[in-house]
């Protein structure tokens, strides 16, 4: 038996090595190497720097360590005309560039964007940093520590094709948006993180109930996970406009599932992107819509909207008001608590890459 | 002949020597890489010692796109930097695109040691030659019939090649019979729906209107209205994956029939067995176009024993006759043609389900099964 002295020490010693182990149990899974990304694809931030990263060619997931784990100062970015230096650093005009996503590190504060060189099937996949200074420059995808595992049920056909329109990781688990270019399907997935050996992940379907009438397939184009009284919920947009409520723990294999529609989105509404935040102790979507510009919906009550069953009344569901200001946003995500970060088209053509205060 | 090799080394030395003015030089005419010749040994020799990071040698030399005009040069391209072969050689990160303008620059003054010469930055122009493509065509746009239905689901625009992505939906337009654009008819995604390839696109309709019950059908009506005629134009300014046009625009006209809410069911298809030991195609004719991609990947023949026949499916006559060539020649015996029950319509409707289902009035069809199968015998010889 141990002297009492060195058992608390063993004791201690046992909880500071398992604290570092369930750290370390993120990386852990990961090999060093280089992760071949064939297509650029959505992005979403994991804890301690864990980026993923969507590759809807090769219909694959992948989780990076950015090693970037250092916290960075105060500086917001703010880079004018971000596409021409990007293009300019890549080797190519702006117009052979798409940035597909960006996604902001919490921890550090640096963006990460994911960015196609080129727009022909062979455009390569390049990953970019802006950080906190606004220096832009490229996050080399060599002898990195990475996972990576197959979307499930990928098709084996090269015209048959998921788009992956979202990407976000929640509570261990990446949920992944998608919809195929061939038959009118939807499919949620949830991939469990770490990967597991075999390609895992439940892929539910998902329906919208117009009305608790009539029932469609509807593919979700983007969503935002959301805390509602203390349940994780998803915030998703359907590509035929409603935004619905899903419990997550409604999200299971084989399940239909069918979202509750907390706002009906109207015409023209392109759904881009989602943040949630708080300020002044109440919760806020702010969604960028192509159309409709930036949009600041309010989230109380909206566990008890029962979901829209009456038609026409626009007073039905959450209110929304439009920032008038922010226009041309292409990307919009959190950068802090108080702040997103947008990435817009100004008047004369070029994006510009900047944060916001969260309105 | 003592001075024979006296003027081989002077010779040598010259070719060796600093006399050379620095110059760029291209290697091949891909631009792999590109070149800082003309500095001596001694140069080469003091610049290694340096360490020099990418921006430092950026200083020196380095490689940027050709700004437009009145615009301000952007940041230099990324690379690798490297001393070999007697030059200072810069390998660019990504290859340099053919069509687009590069800037080359160097400035010899930033080699220690050569600042005193006070010799001017040199800058050289690299184009590379764009090879001469035949231009792009749409080779066909399904489905291919000239009536539709109303709540027409989606089209399959096929190109000749690859296309560029990113703009597609602005240099699509679905016209009225009037030559009007209907607005906004398709399903815009970021994403755009292409195959592996970029020779297919999908466009689908905006669902939120063909859907009932949804605001934007309740705002904007159907995409498609019974009896009226449209044309679906595809523009020749879509750019195809070398940046250049169409040959020519494309124009689909159709007219709209009933809107379809019917499922597909392969037990209304008529099966014409082949004869035995031949290799001819089994032919199914349906009663309605069905999804053309979806019939080329979600039908199959399966033998006696559920083993996937192996051959070539085609589908013809407006997307109604689907037939398969097998590798081998005909056994007499029993064999299933197998649908999977996600085969659609043109109007979204499923073997499995219908577009809309009327959670109220569940008089269509709910098929639970992945697949649905019809039997059909090739005959052995003798008997017709």
């Amino acid at each position: 038996m141990l002297p009492r002295k060195s058992l608390a020490f063993v004791a201690l010693a046992g909880v500071v090595l398992l604290a570092g182990s369930v750290r370390a149990d993120l990386t852990e899974s990961m090999k060093r190497g280089t992760p071949e990304i064939k297509s650029a694809g959505p992005l979403a931030f994991g804890p301690e720097g864990v980026l993923f990263v969507g590759d809807p060619q090769a219909a694959m997931l992948f989780a990076i360590d950015t090693g970037d784990r250092k916290e960075g100062g105060k500086d917001l970015p703010k880079v004018a005309n971000v596409d021409e230096k990007i293009a300019s650093l890549l080797g190519i005009e702006s117009k052979q560039l798409q940035i597909v996503d960006a996604a902001v590190n919490p921890i550090s504060g640096t963006t990460y964007l994911s960015v196609a060189r080129g727009k022909g099937p062979d455009a390569k996949a390049v990953l970019l940093t802006v950080d906190r200074a606004g220096k832009v420059g490229e996050f080399v995808l060599k002898d990195v520590k990475f996972a990576s595992t197959e979307l499930p049920n990928p098709a084996k056909d090269k015209q048959r094709a998921d788009a992956i329109t979202h990407i976000a990781y929640v509570d261990g688990k990446v949920f992944v948006a998608g919809l195929s270019n061939e038959e009118f399907s939807s499919k949620l997935r949830s991939i469990p993180f770490p990967f597991a050996k075999a390609a895992d992940g439940a892929s539910v379907e998902i329906f919208h109930g117009s009305h608790g009438k009539i029932e469609t397939a509807s593919p979700v184009r983007t969503f935002v996970a959301c805390d509602i009284n203390g349940e994780a919920n998803l915030l998703c947009a359907y590509t035929c406009t409603p935004l619905v409520r899903i419990p997550v723990k409604d999200l299971e294999p084989g399940k239909k599932i069918k979202g509750t529609t907390v706002a009906e989105l109207g015409n023209r509404n392109r759904p881009l992107d989602m943040v949630v935040y708080s300020k002044g102790g109440k919760e806020y979507i702010l969604m960028a819509n192509s159309a409709r510009g930036v949009m600041k919906i309010p989230t109380e009550g909206v566990e008890k909207i029962a979901g829209i069953t009456e038609r026409v009344n626009d007073k039905a569901g959450l209110k929304y008001e439009t920032i008038e200001s922010l226009k041309g946003v292409e990307h919009l995500g959190r950068f802090d608590k108080d702040h997103a970060l947008i990435v817009k088209r100004i008047e004369g053509g070029n994006l510009s890459l900047e944060t916001i205060e969260l309105p | 002949m003592r001075s024979v090799p006296w003027l081989c080394a002077a010779w040598v030395a010259l070719l060796l020597g600093g006399e050379d003015a620095p110059s760029i030089r291209i290697n091949d005419d891909t631009a792999q890489t590109i070149d800082v010749a003309g500095l001596s040994a001694k140069d080469l020799e003091a610049l290694g010692k340096l360490g020099w990071k990418s921006e430092d040698w950026q200083a020196l030399f380095a490689v940027f796109v050709k700004p437009a005009a009145g615009k301000e040069r952007g940041p230099a391209l990324l690379g690798s930097y490297r001393i070999e072969k007697g030059v200072v050689r810069f390998e660019p990160r990504f290859p340099l695109v053919r069509g687009v303008r590069y800037q080359a620059v160097l400035d010899p003054a930033r080699v220690p040691g050569r600042a005193e010469l006070k010799e001017k930055p040199i800058e050289k122009e690299i184009l590379l030659a764009k090879a001469k493509t035949e231009p792009t065509v749409v080779t066909e746009v399904y489905p291919t019939a000239d009536k539709l239905p109303e709540n027409q689901l989606k089209f399959y625009l096929h190109f000749s090649a690859p296309m560029n992505k990113g703009d597609s939906y602005k240099h699509i337009k679905l016209l009225d019979d009037k030559g009007k654009a209907v607005d906004v008819p398709f399903l815009e995604l970021e994403q755009e729906l292409w195959d592996g390839t970029g020779t297919r696109l999908t466009l689908f309709c905006d669902p939120g209107r063909i859907k009932r019950g949804l605001k934007p059908r309740e705002e904007d009506g159907p995409v498609l209205e019974e009896g009226k005629s449209y044309t679906l134009v595809i523009e020749r300014a879509f750019e195809d994956a070398n940046g250049n046009p169409l040959k020519e625009a494309f124009r689909k006209k159709f007219k709209a029939l009933a809107p379809d809410d019917k499922q597909p069911d392969p037990k209304t298809w008529k099966i014409k067995a082949p004869a035995v030991g031949t290799r001819d195609p089994l032919v199914v004719t349906i009663p309605k176009s069905l999804d053309h991609a979806l019939l080329e990947r979600l039908v199959w023949v399966a033998d006696g024993k559920g083993q996937k026949a192996a051959g070539k499916v085609t589908v013809n006559e407006h997307e109604t006759v689907w037939q398969f060539t097998p590798e081998k020649a005909w056994e007499a015996g029993m064999y299933q043609l197998v649908a999977d029950t996600r085969l659609e319509d043109l109007a979204g409707n499923s073997i499995a389900k219908p577009f809309e289902v009327d959670v109220f009035h569940p008089v269509q069809r709910e098929v639970k099964t992945e697949t649905v199968t019809v039997p059909f015998e090739v005959q052995p010889k003798g008997r017709r």
